[in-house]
């Protein structure tokens, strides 16, 4: 009898999600196969407008910036966790580490800087340096934006894996290093996944910061190439809508890769206390 | 000499990181807290002179401003806290085994993936009167079905929390469930031969080993909230009147609409501080937690 | 890793192997993390000192610059022009020998900015024809601009800092006219006074040079750009349903706001399923437009000649409280009136769903192919008794970088693009409309658009927005509190209170009841 409550239960709890997250992205890709008269309207579209999804692919405006990101994020994402990692490990586990809890704050009072407030200086900053519109300099930028998030998030994942067996390692012999390389990363793969994913995303979302430092198609990412889709006097919201889904999908391809390690996890592997 | 590398081997770790996060991070951190003392002509960077607090009077002077500031607070708490319930909802479903999780887990995350200008534009739409959500709301017998949503202040300011809810979640989502996947399944074993509910292994196993990616998702979720302008403008622009107006929108006006850099600056360090106030005693504990246990 | 090798790594440690490598790499590892870190020290150290150099630099650039022009005013034009160029280089100006900037056929590159919105790519059409066939030494690079609110911020911010330092690498700007007063009165743009004169000024929309007309403050006038894409407020309407099917005319003065608001009361009970009016009143720049509007044609005025400001004055509150009664009172807007946006208010009237749209000159674009093609007409904007009707004014025009390394050339080529037939090209090729009044009468333009005769009664009666430098922030302070009035969070009186108090305030001016 429990279990049948507890099925009943969890297939209403996947129902809301599914409508509560999916329904505004449901929404967006009913927007862009809509004719551009009907994008306001809340009925069915009149007619499923999938050449669109071509025109959107194919148009010249969009694919660079597309290809700008994937640029950008791939670049990004491994040098923040390759920057990362030591730190996070040395805040986590370095008892030795006498400025451990000043560092540690230091690192969360700059994740907390609202970009905001920071983006106009950056321009400044860049545009001294000549990196200004130049992938580099979006990659230097975000690279410094989310290392702190990184190192945050990874020093947690790094402390829950257990001390034997660091102790074990430590004991044999090892170097700090290796440690790190061959055992702690290891372990703590799903953590990393998670950092990996949510940097990636993150990075792949920014739009305020992208746009004050990138101006033309030699820099631009995908958040800001979705809205280059001006019709002929107006924003095309149904191809807007084309490229924002266009623009989601290598997320979603990526998130659903590393959901494997995520949800193994650590699992039978740990032996807490 | 083994000591002294001992104690700077940490500081090596860490200097990759300090190394960029002071270049893109901390100067220019510094720079605006110096330019938020001076007057600068508005559209350049041109500076005209000091005036020392003359630009934190003119800004806390704004009624706009006070209204953001009290938004700021009420976004905080009842985004924030609420998002991070959702997320531990929806990650302890996701935490199940059943099939199709994986895909669930990847819609919440394409969700959130969405470029926050498209997906503010599309709770616009679906918000507008006539639109889906007042007409579904006419049905229900909520409000007429030209209920403008987006033009009653309060309601506005709801639409917010809840479009904020939708968009960050997902972030909170993937930590908790990060965290959750550390919890040993043997503890969840033996809990179920000892017969526990679902409740009672909930609350007694899985949420005191996550506390620490509870706070950790708070504070995270928070931040991001209270930094976002891009989806509150899509959405409402800081309207109607400027009763959505956040901290945030109201900093990204001043600076990037106005082009005023002297009292953008001066905004964007009461943002930070307000940042750093409010989010002051969840910081304390990550890390008393964090450093506690050794 | 699995259960059973987290039990062998227990249980055995980790393979010796390991070890060997480690305690050497170790050693290298130590030197060459300390080498790693002495350099990248050095490195920080020289970015720093280099950008602490860097924010004095372009001050100094600036000062240099117009020191050089005030002692050489009595030099001729084109000299001056050649000596500021030089004046990085030579800082002591000698009789200088006029020179062509441009011998040619040197090849010579000009950027310009352009709006990213190109009906029909008719824009880039001439520029490559100028390229091809008018100077084929110049090549012409296109910096496009983004679109739409914030971003057209961006896009300002872009232009001024180019202006300011002045740097070479944007030759040609593409301001809009709100802009007029912070680039003429900071020197951002080039003086044109001297090739563009009052003769040649009258031929262009009365209303676009004014927004471009400025006192420096040596109390020289001067023009800082010559207008070129054209954009006014109209009120368009269903020429079917008003005038042939209730028989209405619009008449030639246009009516005044209370005949108006009267009539649509009426259309709204003929006609159910249609809105009245649709008119974008969200809170964006297009609020202050409407303001602007229903402001001049009540003879208000923003401020007076010495910056007081007069916002908070009866003319005011009665513009405002109209636009109040518009919404809240008559209830002739369209439902998204106060959060929509300026498309939405669009597509209700070229989809047949509106009778009556405030909106600028590109409605007739749109409309072609649309349900209300052949349809629609445009008439004035109402206005208050005893004042006229009174259309606000948008568009582009184009300044030259005083940083500009060649600039005869840019001249050159701002004066084909803004020239009779250039501009008429570009109109009969579906491009904007242009800023000459003159090709509004020309019979060719007329066949093609027909409605060029409404455009015409609508320049001559143009208002611009205040013309200040600073507007940028008086019209964000603007549209808050405008839109929180029309929102019924303050009243009407105390709205502009608040904002003339604002404004005063930000100014260092007084508020001003006459």
């Amino acid at each position: 009898m429990r279990i049948g409550l507890y099925n009943i239960l969890l297939f209403i709890a996947v129902v809301f999600i599914v409508i509560f997250y999916f329904g505004p992205f449901f929404w967006t890709i009913l927007i862009s196969l809509k004719p551009e008269e009907e994008v306001y309207s809340i009925g069915l579209p009149s007619k499923f407008m999938f050449d669109r999804y071509y025109k959107v692919l194919l148009s010249d405006r969009f694919i660079p910036t597309f290809l700008n990101s994937f640029k950008i994020a791939f670049a990004t994402t491994p040098l923040i966790v390759l920057i990362a990692s030591p730190a996070a490990y040395a805040i986590a586990r370095f008892k030795e580490f006498r400025g451990r809890t000043g560092v540690f704050i230091l690192f969360l009072v700059l994740m907390l800087l609202p970009h905001v407030a920071i983006a106009g200086y950056i321009y400044n900053m860049l545009t001294g340096l000549g990196l200004y519109d130049t992938i580099p300099g979006v990659v230097l930028t975000y690279t410094g934006l989310f290392t702190p998030f990184a190192i945050w998030t990874l020093s947690s994942y790094f402390r829950s894996v257990p001390k034997e067996i660091e102790e074990a390692a430590f004991m044999d012999g090892a170097s700090r290093l290796s440690i790190l390389t061959r055992v702690i990363l290891p372990i703590s793969l799903p953590g990393i996944a998670v950092t990996t994913i949510l940097c990636f995303i993150l990075i792949w979302s920014e739009f305020l910061v992208a746009f004050t430092i990138t101006l033309t198609y030699n820099a631009r990412p995908v958040t800001i190439g979705t809205l280059l889709f001006v019709g002929l006097y107006e924003l095309q919201w149904s191809e807007v809508a084309t490229a924002a889904i266009i623009a989601t999908i290598p997320v979603l391809v990526i998130a659903f890769l590393t959901s494997k390690y995520i949800i193994r996890g650590l699992i039978a592997a740990v032996i807490r206390g | 000499m083994r000591k002294l590398y001992s104690i700077l081997t940490p500081f090596f770790y860490c200097l990759p990181a300090f190394i960029i996060t002071f270049f893109i991070l901390l100067v220019p951190l510094l720079n605006t807290l110096y330019r938020s003392f001076l007057k600068i002509r508005i559209g350049s960077t041109e500076i005209l002179g000091f005036i020392g607090l003359g630009n934190y009077i003119n800004i806390i002077d704004d009624t706009a401003f006070r209204v953001s500031f009290l938004n700021s607070l009420i976004l905080g708490f009842a985004g924030a806290l609420p998002a991070v319930l959702v997320a531990l909802f929806v990650a302890s479903v996701c935490n199940q085994q059943f099939r199709g999780n994986r895909i669930i887990l990847s819609l919440i995350v394409a969700a959130w993936a969405i470029p926050p200008i498209v997906a503010g534009r599309v709770w616009k739409i679906l918000l507008l009167p006539n639109g889906l959500v007042s007409t579904v709301g006419s049905y229900l017998g909520l409000c007429q079905r030209s209920y403008s949503i987006l033009g009653d202040p309060s309601v506005a300011l709801i639409s917010v929390i809840i479009a904020s809810i939708w968009k960050f979640s997902p972030f909170a989502t993937l930590i908790l469930l990060g965290g959750m996947r550390t919890v040993p399944p043997e503890l969840y074993e033996a809990a179920k031969i000892d017969g526990a509910t679902f409740y009672k292994t909930f609350r007694y196993i899985t949420l005191p080993l996550i506390a620490r990616y509870f706070n950790i998702a708070v504070l995270f979720v928070s931040m991001y909230i209270a930094a976002t302008v891009d989806l509150v403008y899509a959405l409402t622009g800081g309207g109607p009147g400027y009763a959505t107006e956040i901290l945030a929108s109201y900093t990204y006006k001043v600076y990037f609409l106005q082009q005023d850099f002297g009292r953008g600056s001066a905004t964007s360090i009461i943002l930070i501080l307000w940042a750093l106030i409010s989010m002051g005693p969840l910081i304390y504990f990550i890390s008393k937690q964090m450093f506690g246990r050794e | 890793m699995n259960k059973k090798d987290m039990e062998d790594i227990k249980k055995k440690g980790l393979p010796p192997v390991m070890f060997k490598k480690v305690s050497r790499r170790q050693a290298l590892g130590t030197a060459g993390k300390v080498t790693i870190a002495a350099v990248v020290a050095g490195v920080v150290g020289a970015i720093g000192g280099y950008l602490v150099g860097l924010t004095a630099a372009p001050a100094k650039t600036v000062t240099e610059t117009k020191t050089v022009t005030a002692a050489a005013a009595t030099v001729t034009q084109t000299v001056t022009q050649t000596v500021t160029k030089t004046v990085t280089a030579s800082p002591t100006p000698t009789t200088v020998i006029p020179t062509p900037t441009v011998t040619p056929p040197t090849k010579i590159k000009l950027v310009m900015t352009q709006h990213p919105v190109d009906p029909n790519q008719m824009y880039a059409k001439m520029a490559k024809k100028y390229s091809t066939e008018i100077k084929p030494y110049v090549e012409i690079e296109i910096a496009w601009g983004p679109t739409g609110g914030g971003a057209v911020a961006e896009y300002y911010r872009i232009q001024v800092e180019a202006g300011r330092a002045r740097s070479p690498t944007l030759d040609i700007f593409n301001l809009d006219v709100i802009w007029g007063a912070a680039f003429n009165d900071n020197d951002w743009c080039l003086d044109l006074s001297d090739r563009f004169p009052p003769e040649e000024q009258a031929k262009f929309i009365p209303a676009m040079i004014e927004s471009w007309t400025w006192i420096d403050k040596k109390g020289h006038k001067r023009i800082g750009a010559v207008p070129w894409m054209a954009d006014i407020g109209g009120m368009w309407y269903r020429k079917d349903i008003v005038e042939e099917k209730e028989g209405i005319k619009p008449p030639a003065n246009g009516w005044t706001w209370e005949e108006f608001f009267g009539i649509c009361v009426e259309l709204k009970e003929k006609y159910p399923d249609m809105y009245p009016l649709a008119i974008d009143n969200a809170k964006s720049e297009q609020l202050i437009c409407n303001f602007q509007e229903f402001l001049a044609s009540n003879g208000g005025e923003w401020f007076d000649e010495e910056w007081n400001v007069l916002i908070a004055d009866t003319p005011a509150i009665e513009a405002l409280q109209a636009m109040y009664d518009m919404i809240h009172k008559h209830k002739i807007c369209h439902p998204e009136t106060l959060t929509g946006d300026l498309e939405i208010a669009r597509k209700h009237f070229t989809e047949g769903r509106a009778i009556f749209h405030r909106n600028w000159c590109y409605v007739w674009g749109v409309a072609l192919g649309s349900p209300v093609e052949g349809k629609i007409w445009e008439t004035l904007i109402p206005h208050f008794p005893g004042h006229e009707s009174k259309s606000c004014v948008g568009g582009w025009s184009w300044a030259i970088n005083p940083g500009c390394r060649y600039i005869d050339e840019a001249w050159e080529l701002i004066k084909w693009f803004t020239s009779y037939d250039t501009m008429k090209e570009l109109m009969l090729g579906g491009s904007w409309l242009h800023a000459r009044i003159d090709l509004y009468k020309d019979p060719d333009i007329i066949k093609a658009i027909p409605i060029a005769p409404a455009y015409y009664e609508l320049y001559k009666r143009g208002t611009i927005r205040p013309k200040h430098p600073e507007y940028m922030t008086i019209s964000d302070f603007a549209q808050t509190e405008l839109h929180a009035a029309l929102s019924n969070m303050k009243s009407v009186e105390q709205a502009l209170n608040d904002l003339a108090k604002r404004i005063a305030d930000f100014l260092g001016t007084k508020v001003v009841k006459r």
